[in-house]
């Protein structure tokens, strides 16, 4: 079979995708493009609303405290805030660095070697984005104790805040820094690796051409 | 662009670009991956459609993004057995054409797609355009490369898969 009967082949009408096959498979992805933004919103939202609680719960203890407990002195109270502030401005980072690479990597028109890059970059955020993630919860194992002694000097917290404070938190960000680990090590570094390969891939030929 | 003129735009593109998308998933999967690969080809067009600006035609864009999709797909392990459930019950509503020709053609394309599923990713990428009739400067400008690099890229791949197919033509008779 040479080149030409192979083209023949390819035009037939049997290399055609048949009609009633891609309307279900287009059916099949309308019905998972709504599932995905109804997820994408809930999430969103849920982040968001867990943010929102907590800092505005902060905000009323500080401007209205409670005329029965010991009103906030920022001055001597100053961690709790911190901790607060660290999360938004890890989220303020995050969606900074996003619209810097959506900027960079917006173009459609480009070629594909040029999205293999953009798709590398994107990599190497997502592992930047980790390290912010991993350095935020080693700032907030560090400020636990200066909260918990703050709090305890005031007056607002006793002996059954250092469970929480010394035990629990530290192993639920255990847990989270060897899920981060995991995510790195099992989808982040092999897709690293693949994209740097098919990119090596061009490279390779283009300088075998080049010599040739 | 809003929700309805990207839907228009989308259902368009499929209805005159559908066979793009079957032969990048027939050459990029096999069995019921083809399906998942499909959905992403889909996803990446959807995506993609507000950002076609007009500058290049319709289908220069359309094979860029299925290519750089199928290039950068990952089969996923999970739900193996539910996706292949889907993806024989979907294989047996087709309606099957009876006629011993097509029969045959059907057969030599199952066995040409498995070649070029052989091939390394961008070379595989590089013969399929080629077969859907792409010129070497369309197909260098899609990839970045230098058109005589793509010609001497294919002309070692059409020797290799024409070598390939003139045994399996022997075994076909």
């Amino acid at each position: 079979m040479n080149f030409d009967d192979i083209r023949q082949t390819w035009r037939s009408a049997q290399n055609q995708a048949p009609a009633a096959h891609l309307e279900k498979e287009k059916m099949k992805f309308f019905t998972d493009l709504r599932r995905r933004r109804r997820g994408a919103v809930i999430f969103m939202i849920w982040i968001l609303a867990v943010l929102t609680t907590l800092t505005v719960s902060l905000g009323r203890f500080v401007l209205s405290p409670d005329p029965a407990k010991p009103p906030m002195n920022l001055a001597n109270e100053w961690a709790v805030i911190v901790l607060l502030a660290l999360p938004w401005i890890c989220l303020g980072i995050f969606y900074q660095k996003y619209r810097r690479h959506c900027a960079a990597h917006a173009d459609y028109n480009r070629s594909i070697s040029g999205s293999l890059r953009g798709l590398l970059d994107e990599n190497r955020l997502a592992r930047d984005r980790q390290k912010w993630a991993a350095i935020l919860s080693g700032v907030m194992l560090l400020l636990i104790p200066v909260i918990v002694y703050q709090l305890r000097a005031a007056g607002k917290a006793g002996d059954e805040v250092l469970v929480p404070a010394f035990v629990m938190l530290p192993l639920l960000m255990g847990a989270i820094y060897l899920g981060m680990a995991w995510h790195r090590r099992w989808v982040l570094a092999p897709r690293q690796r693949e994209l740097e390969g098919l990119l090596a891939a061009y490279n390779e030929d283009d300088e075998a051409s080049a010599t040739r | 662009m809003n929700n309805h003129e990207q839907h228009l735009r989308f259902e368009r593109w499929l209805a005159d670009h559908a066979a793009v998308l079957h032969h990048v998933s027939n050459g990029f999967a096999e069995g019921a991956d083809r399906h998942d690969l499909m959905q992403e080809l889909l996803l990446a067009l959807w995506r993609a459609a507000p950002a076609f600006r007009g500058g290049a035609l319709p289908s220069t864009f359309i094979y860029r993004v299925a290519h750089n999709t199928a290039l950068t797909w990952k089969r996923a392990q999970r739900n193996y057995r539910n996706r292949l459930e889907r993806f024989e019950q979907l294989d047996a509503e087709l309606e099957r054409d009876g006629d011993a020709r097509a029969a045959r053609e059907r057969e030599t394309l199952e066995l040409l797609y498995a070649q070029i599923r052989q091939l390394p990713p961008i070379n595989r990428s590089l013969i399929l355009l080629h077969l859907d009739g792409l010129s070497y400067a369309e197909m260098a400008e899609l990839h970045g490369l230098s058109e005589t690099n793509v010609g001497a890229r294919l002309t070692r791949l059409k020797q290799k898969i024409s070598a390939a197919m003139k045994d399996v033509s022997h075994e076909l008779r």
